[in-house]
């Protein structure tokens, strides 16, 4: 008798939990969409200096020479990227037309320059530095007086 | 006396698998989701994101669905799944479900969010960050519901 009631017991119990509430997992597609375009950003630039070819009569001017400085600007890039550089471009100081003028951009990762034309090639990632060096000769003694110029960093994603 | 318990018992036990089946087959119709606004995903943190959000104050779209259901049910929302875009393993990432009267639940809390019978509106967005600069692309995610009657 205690063996038959222990086999029904057992009997419901099978039942009971073959009866018990199922977690339900529903699989729904809920999508959402989204697109990163490739993009760069330049950090804050550190404005470089010029320097003169020789201290008397200079013809000259140049960030590579003595009392020059290299400008400095970083740069960001989510994609493999492509950095040219312009000619150097005067904003202040007695105005003339260089013999030869060119500007280089200098980094860890190769450089370019604004003669040649072959871009430097970025890798995505970190800030990168760059290190931007120019040059314009005027070809005869320049006049005295405060130059200025700047050059156009241009980076394509 | 013997086999006729043991008939009974199987008895009771098709009768129970029976049941069950049913009680399965319930189941599965308990709820029916449908998409009203689809979601937009945007890329946070200026011109080179690391995430990708939904929310509406960074210029993205939440998803807008309905919940039909046919008994009170509490629901659970998974982690965001990449379906699709460049992958990577996110360092964070954070789906929200919202009801209109304030209910809400979301993919870290343990608490489930209940729905009555009937229809119910609710608002998902979602957040995946990366940690670092997201790869051009085409980004796509889903999201997984758990019901429990």
């Amino acid at each position: 008798m205690i063996r038959r009631s222990l086999l029904t017991a057992v009997l419901i119990l099978v039942g009971s939990v073959a009866l018990a509430p199922k977690t339900m997992a529903q699989t729904v597609d809920v999508p959402f969409t989204g697109t990163v375009t490739g993009a760069c950003n330049f950090g804050q630039v550190t404005p470089g200096s010029l320097g003169v070819n020789q201290p008397s009569n200079p013809t000259t001017l140049a960030s590579n020479y003595s009392e020059g400085v290299f400008g400095q600007v970083s740069v960001t890039c989510n994609a493999p990227s492509q950095l040219t550089v312009s000619q150097p471009v005067q904003t202040g100081g007695p105005n003339f037309t260089p013999i030869f003028s060119d500007a280089m951009v200098n980094s860890l990762f190769g450089s370019t320059n604004a003669t040649d034309g072959s871009p430097l090639m970025l890798p995505p990632g970190s800030p990168m530095m760059l290190n931007v060096d120019m040059i314009a000769d005027k070809g005869s003694p320049l006049t005295p007086g405060t130059y200025d110029y700047k050059v156009t960093l241009t980076v394509t994603p | 006396m013997f086999p006729r318990l043991v008939l009974i018992s199987i008895f009771i036990l098709t009768i129970s698998v029976v049941l069950t089946r049913n009680a399965y087959a319930q189941t599965t119709e308990t709820c029916i989701f449908s998409q009203t606004v689809s979601g937009e995903l945007v890329g946070d943190g200026g011109t080179l994101p690391t995430q990708l959000v939904s929310f509406s104050t960074a210029g993205g779209s939440p998803t807008q669905i309905s919940v039909h259901c046919e008994e009170p049910v509490n629901l659970s929302v998974s982690e965001p799944i990449q379906i699709a875009g460049p992958a990577f393993q996110p360092v964070s990432s954070l789906v929200t479900v919202e009801t209109a009267n304030g209910g809400s639940t979301n993919s870290r809390s343990g608490s489930p969010l209940s729905l009555p019978v009937g229809t119910t509106p609710v608002v998902i967005n979602l957040f995946v960050d990366k940690g670092s600069l997201l790869a051009p692309g085409n980004y796509r995610y889903g999201i997984k519901f758990t019901i429990v009657p």
